[in-house]
């Protein structure tokens, strides 16, 4: 049977449509003026080279008495954590009563090369939380790391745990090694060394490539030819432009760090394997006994599931709890679907550990 | 050729090798060309005058859109013939199997041919995504050497190996070694780039012949085609599946490794090149700032330690403010830590008691050394005569 259910006229007609949409789509966008990113009101609190360390405006009147720091990625901006009003994981716990802090890494410079992991966990985060605890005048508070932030994140708390009292990891790799990590795969066998010692810092285009050329065809073809679809709504086009731009605003990755991260992390498979250095401390996440709550993405393709979900496996926490979203890696923090589910689901889980 | 343009010493001909290298040179920029297509054209053409009204940022976007409405046109344009033929053949099956082969050969040698002769110069561009952007990952650090590769002359090559077998002379043979070094990376490079290159493009054809498969699968399984998105979707699902499964595989970790590393290796001895240069010039260099730049870190961490220190200062300050003030002694109690040589004094209202039993305990040991010296002193110096001394 003849599977093409198209007449010629059909054909002509698609395109037709398609052209149409598109000159709709030109004047849309020619009227989009600037995207604004970052939705929930904040200031800064603490200042230290590059990074900023921000505290948001509480949105209700009763508050979690421990405040929350939300530590991100090096890569890519946290904004995304806080993209538009209703696309919003900030906006989200601070409706549901959170006290939040998050850590903007900045646009790290040349003079930042040489900071290592060390710096950043030990000497960043820690400082961050010396402020928060400071400020509220506790001994410890709350720790929510996303992605690769979450991977510090558990170092720190294997470090320092007496200053955390509850952690939360959000689509964070523990176990480096799974079949389906396809990053993993792609890093074992370049010379990090040789990368680092060459560049210096890492340039965030590299990065982005890296992230692209796990999917060319749909990431960097198919989506732009959907886009066409949907550039006659105005919203909706803001709505694209908004992740456009958050995709491509890449920071580059201080070296030393880089190296340290990706061949402890990557390469050696360390976290799981309990060989990951941070100064002159070994990481032992067995050390962890404070209450997890571990969030991961059920079709995240950067950080398989499997590599999640093996933190459970390494922690000596006997109040564990694992919950999986029905999405993607970016769609954890700003779909609708999203919007519903982690919010509530993390201010529940802490109200219930800390009032 | 004239017996005065060879050169004594050897049997090249000057002329030739001259010729060789302007084709070398030319083979560098093929002449563009476009897809041969009436929508693609009508869009480019519509996109020359509408491109200056548009802001910089939404045009940048907007060529994206467009570089993928010219793969989604051609694709079209490719089955919009196809179902000319299959109309004609009015259905008939084995005909129609014969028109779908047909017609994916022939996509399949466009494909081939425009590798060769970038006659489908913006569709190929993003059918070869991943190299695309392997290249932009790496183009924003100095020479970005991938581009010199499209076209590189065979005897080019051959030309460059005769000359990198040839030893440095004289007083710049450091220099001239770590040029012929710095070629022999970038020839590592090449073949490095040009494997990936062929892996790419099998796996794009790789990727047409799974499309065909399941089109013959559709039409014995009584599914319908009813868009042209619909055929472009199915394009894009098939590369994404023949992609995905390969970069999954040892082979392209190693080649993916092989690719990268020669890459950095040339760049390495590139910069390395260009930094002798200016030093040479006294002009600073990245090597020279990247020492600033560390003992800059350093100061940070220096710094960092500093205020550390003070703030502890400060918190055991005003602890002490509020209970009572003991005036350290220099002997005690002064901490040191481990690798560091600032002093911390400790406030702990206990240390008044430790001080006063110290003070004791010090004061009955001075007491005993005195007592026993005084002895040893009597008993040395009436062994041997000595005079005694009191202090």
């Amino acid at each position: 049977m003849n599977p093409f259910n198209i007449k010629p006229e059909d054909v002509v007609d698609e395109i037709h449509e398609f052209n149409s949409k598109l000159a709709q789509g030109y004047k849309t966008l020619a009227d989009l003026g600037e995207i604004e990113v970052g939705v929930s009101e904040k200031e800064a609190v603490y200042q230290e080279d590059n990074l900023v360390l921000y505290h948001f405006k509480s949105r209700t009147k009763k508050q979690n008495s421990v405040p929350l720091l939300i530590v991100y990625a090096l890569v890519n901006r946290p904004y995304m954590a806080d993209l538009q009003d209703g696309r919003s994981m900030i906006q989200g716990l601070l409706d549901q009563g959170v006290d939040v802090y998050l850590i903007d890494w900045g646009y790290p410079d040349s003079a930042d090369k040489y900071l290592t992991l060390d710096d950043y966990i030990n000497g960043y985060i820690d400082r961050c939380v010396d402020v928060i605890c400071e400020k509220h005048k506790r001994k410890n508070i709350n720790l929510l790391g996303i992605c690769q932030g979450g991977a510090f994140s558990l170092c720190y708390t294997a470090l320092h745990q007496k200053k955390i009292k509850n952690l939360i990891t959000t689509v964070t790799p523990v176990d480096y090694h799974t079949k389906d990590d396809l990053l993993s795969h792609m890093v074992r066998e370049i010379d990090i060394d040789l990368i680092v010692d060459t560049l210096g810092n890492i340039p965030g285009e590299m990065l982005n490539a890296t992230f692209l050329t796990l999917k060319p065809y749909s990431l960097m073809g198919q989506k732009y030819v959907d886009l066409v679809n949907i550039l006659d709504d105005k919203e909706k086009a803001m709505n694209f432009m908004r992740m456009e731009k958050w995709i491509f605003d890449s920071p580059d990755l201080a070296g030393e760090a880089y190296r340290e991260f990706i061949k402890q992390f990557y390469q050696q498979n360390g976290l799981v394997k309990g060989t990951v250095k941070i100064g002159d401390d070994i990481v032992d996440l067995g050390k962890i006994t404070i209450p997890i709550l571990n969030i991961y993405a059920r079709d995240d393709h950067l950080v398989p599931t499997d590599a999640s979900k093996a933190l459970e496996g390494c922690v000596s926490s006997k109040d564990y709890n694992s919950l999986e979203f029905p999405g993607g890696h970016i769609g954890i923090y700003v779909s609708g679907k999203a919007q519903k589910m982690i919010p509530p689901s993390v201010a529940a889980w802490l109200d219930k550990r800390t009032k | 050729m004239s017996n005065k343009d060879k050169t004594p010493l050897n049997d090249f001909d000057l002329a030739d090798i001259q010729k060789k290298y302007m084709d070398a040179l030319m083979a560098f920029k093929s002449p563009e060309s476009k897809i041969d297509s009436v929508w693609v054209n009508a869009m480019d053409d519509w996109w020359k005058s509408a491109k200056t009204d548009m802001p910089y940022e939404s045009s940048n976007i907007f060529e994206k859109v467009l570089d993928q409405c010219r793969n989604y046109y051609f694709m079209s344009e490719q089955f919009s013939s196809l179902l000319d033929g299959i109309n004609r053949s009015k259905n008939n099956n084995d005909q129609l199997t014969d028109f779908i082969n047909k017609k994916f050969k022939e996509i399949e040698s466009a494909f081939s041919s425009g590798k060769n002769t970038f006659n489908l110069n913006g569709f190929l561009n993003n059918f070869e995504q991943p190299i695309d952007l392997m290249k932009s990952a790496f183009s924003n650090s100095s020479f970005d050497p991938s581009e010199v590769f499209d076209g590189l002359n065979l005897d080019l090559g051959k030309l460059r190996d005769q000359m990198l077998s040839i030893p440095g002379l004289g007083y710049s043979r450091e220099a001239q070694d770590k040029s012929k070094y710095a070629l022999k990376l970038l020839s590592n490079y090449q073949e490095n780039f040009q494997e990936y290159q062929t892996v790419m493009l099998r796996l794009n054809q790789e990727a047409l012949e799974l499309m065909r498969k399941r089109i013959i699968s559709m039409s014995k399984d009584d599914e319908k085609i009813d868009s042209m998105r619909l055929i472009y979707d199915l394009w894009i699902e098939s590369n994404e599946k023949v992609y995905g499964d390969y970069v999954y595989t040892k082979e392209y970790a190693e080649l993916n490794g092989r690719l990268v590393n020669s890459m950095m290796a040339f760049k390495k001895q590139s910069h390395e090149i260009t930094e002798d240069m200016l030093s040479e010039l006294h002009i600073p260099t990245i090597k020279s700032m990247d020492e600033l730049e560390r003992r800059h870190y350093e100061l940070r961490k220096q710094v960092n330690e500093m205020h550390s220190e003070i703030n502890n200062l400060k918190k055991q300050l005003q602890q002490k403010n509020s209970k009572p003030v003991v005036v350290k002694k220099e002997t005690k109690p002064v901490v040191r830590r481990k690798n560091k040589t600032k002093k911390r004094v400790t406030s702990k209202p206990s240390n008044v008691v430790e001080l006063k039993q110290v003070k004791k305990k010090v004061a009955t040991r001075v007491k005993a050394v005195k007592k026993k010296a005084k002895q040893k002193t009597k008993k040395t110096s009436a062994d041997k005569g000595m005079i005694e001394i009191k202090f």
